[in-house]
């Protein structure tokens, strides 16, 4: 029995089978980790439209509230009630609190999971702040 | 002579061939993933690229300041392309609406050999009284 473990026979068989069984986990390897990296592409992807997306809604409602702040302000029925009515007729929600004087506005814009949350201060005199500008996932 | 030691040729051949056989269906586990590595690069170097335009623009006090800083003058065009990072870059943008500001949509692609590898789309309101 030793003297058959000692021959060489088939020594050359092992290394090719050692030799192939090498390659198929470094190939196994290599496609495993490009198929992550294109996979968190594609989140890289994902993540970006909806950001991006959420970011044009907000900045488009806070043109459309910079318009009507910008109208209360030459309003003849008082800065406070021109905008609270002017902000009632948007197309979206908005909260609205009195403090200071001052009115403020909060906003969220939404898309895709992300969501940017905008408060603002408006008043006759300074016109529109931007407070906070915040995303959350 | 007639000692049957060592294999026939045919043997060797077949032997040869198998080997073969496997070894391109291994490598070919190498080429594909090499492909795809290249692929995912691809889309994230455009995503970062398409991503930095877009900020640069946002964050730029008006649209035409933010193409400048992009390296794009003497226009005032809304759309530019050029170069970045190796992608060949595309920035449309069409103003909307009547506001105290400018409110401008933009869209920023970015491609390489003829192919879009990302798109961002966004909005930014210039101006207006809005203030941080």
């Amino acid at each position: 029995m030793i003297e058959k473990l000692r021959g060489e026979k088939g020594a050359s068989s092992v290394m090719v089978v050692l030799l192939l069984v090498a390659l198929l986990v470094f190939g196994v390897a290599a496609l495993t980790t490009a198929l992550s990296s294109a996979r968190l592409g594609q989140k890289v992807s994902e993540w970006n439209t909806a950001y991006y997306a959420a970011e044009a809604q907000a900045n488009e409602r806070l043109a459309e509230i910079d318009k009507a702040v910008n109208e209360a302000r030459l309003s003849a029925y008082g800065f406070e009630t021109a905008l609270e009515s002017g902000l009632g007729s948007l197309g979206f929600k908005t909260c609205v609190e009195k403090k200071d004087g001052r009115l403020l506005i909060g906003y969220e814009a939404k898309s895709g999971g992300i969501a940017i949350d905008v408060v603002l201060s408006a008043s006759a005199t300074d016109g529109l702040k931007i407070l906070q500008w915040k995303e959350r996932q | 002579m007639k000692d049957k030691k060592g294999f026939t040729l045919v043997e060797v051949i077949i032997s040869i061939a198998a080997l073969g056989v496997i070894c391109a269906v291994l490598l070919r586990l190498f080429v594909v993933a090499g492909d795809t590595t290249r692929r995912a690069a691809d889309v994230q170097g455009a995503q970062f690229a398409a991503a930095s335009v877009v900020e640069t623009l946002a964050g730029a006090d008006t649209y035409a300041d933010g193409l400048a800083a992009l390296g794009i003058t003497g226009g005032g065009e809304p759309s530019a392309a050029f170069a970045r990072d190796g992608y060949d870059m595309r920035v449309e943008a069409e103003r909307k609406g009547d506001y105290p500001g400018v409110l401008y949509r933009i869209k920023v692609s970015a491609s390489k050999e003829g192919k879009t590898l990302a798109s961002i789309e966004t909005a930014k309101y210039y101006g207006g009284q809005a203030h941080d």
